[in-house]
């Protein structure tokens, strides 16, 4: 149970970003340009990167949302992802 | 020594910043927003937790400027600063901002630290929920411009001259503002 009063239905981050829109854009942008943009290596291959921190972290809903974009082309995982 | 190829004279955050004016944005953007816009909580308060997160992390870059621009928004008081990093139990600010450097103190150990019985006690002293979540996310951003600074080997200068009135330029222009002086002029706004 969020330890505030986080909007519902919402997973992991994609709760903490609804609270504040402020925040939303700047804490959200970052992840999309290191793991989704064009760059070398492919966006696939970054999201392992990912996925091992969050394992190391045991952020659950991170390890696995990184894992899944891992599998998928990298349009329908930027549609996909909310974190 | 940087462990690559920083832009050269520009320490801590900024040559990192400078090498990657794409990720440079939204980090200037988040930080703004999170320490320097309008809030409950005065910039000092804020700028008092990312100095604590940043000592528990051990950067002294972080560490320094943040405390820089702390004690320029609290009227040039370095020795609360010192107090708070030291000690801020006993360290001459509100109940409040104990209990939310508390919540942030654990975060920066790992977010799973924080208990509900740590937000309840933030919350009896009169936290509201946005300063507790932007309390974490602080202290979450914290940790990762600490190991970014540090994870780089960015150039940490020792001279506290430079942070004092680095800390000053910030506490009265902010970061975006204060970026364009060494970011290129198409990245900022």
């Amino acid at each position: 149970m969020p330890q505030i009063a986080l909007p519902e239905g919402r997973p992991g981050i994609g709760a903490g970003l609804a609270f504040c829109p402020e925040t939303t854009d700047p804490a959200r942008e970052p992840a999309h340009i290191l793991l989704h943009e064009p760059g070398i290596p492919a966006a696939a291959g970054r999201e392992p990167i990912a996925a091992y921190v969050s394992l190391r972290y045991s952020a659950c809903v991170c390890r696995r949302i990184c894992a899944v974009r891992r599998r998928l082309p990298a349009t329908e995982a930027g549609r996909r992802g909310q974190g | 020594m940087p462990h690559i190829a920083l832009p050269e004279g520009l320490p801590g955050i900024r040559g990192a910043l400078a090498f990657r004016p794409e990720t440079a944005k939204p980090l200037n953007e988040l930080v703004e927003v999170l320490l320097f816009g309008p809030h409950t909580l005065t910039p000092g308060e804020r700028e008092l937790i990312a100095t604590y997160v940043s000592y528990l992390n051990d950067c002294h870059f972080c560490q320094s400027i943040h405390g820089a621009i702390a004690a320029a928004h609290l009227d040039g008081d370095e020795e609360l600063v010192r107090r708070v990093k030291a000690d801020f139990q006993h360290a001459n600010v509100s109940e409040k901002l104990k209990a939310l450097l508390v919540i942030a103190g654990k975060v920066q150990r790992g977010g799973k630290n924080v208990t509900a019985a740590d937000v309840e006690e933030a919350r009896s002293l009169g936290a509201t929920d946005l300063e507790i979540h932007d309390t974490v996310l602080i202290a979450a951003a914290f940790c990762m411009y600490n190991r970014y600074v540090d994870g780089l080997g960015t150039w940490q200068p020792q001279d506290e001259a430079m942070y004092r009135e680095r800390g000053k330029v910030v506490a009265r222009e902010g970061y975006i503002q204060g970026s364009k002086s060494y970011l290129p002029v198409a990245t900022t706004r």
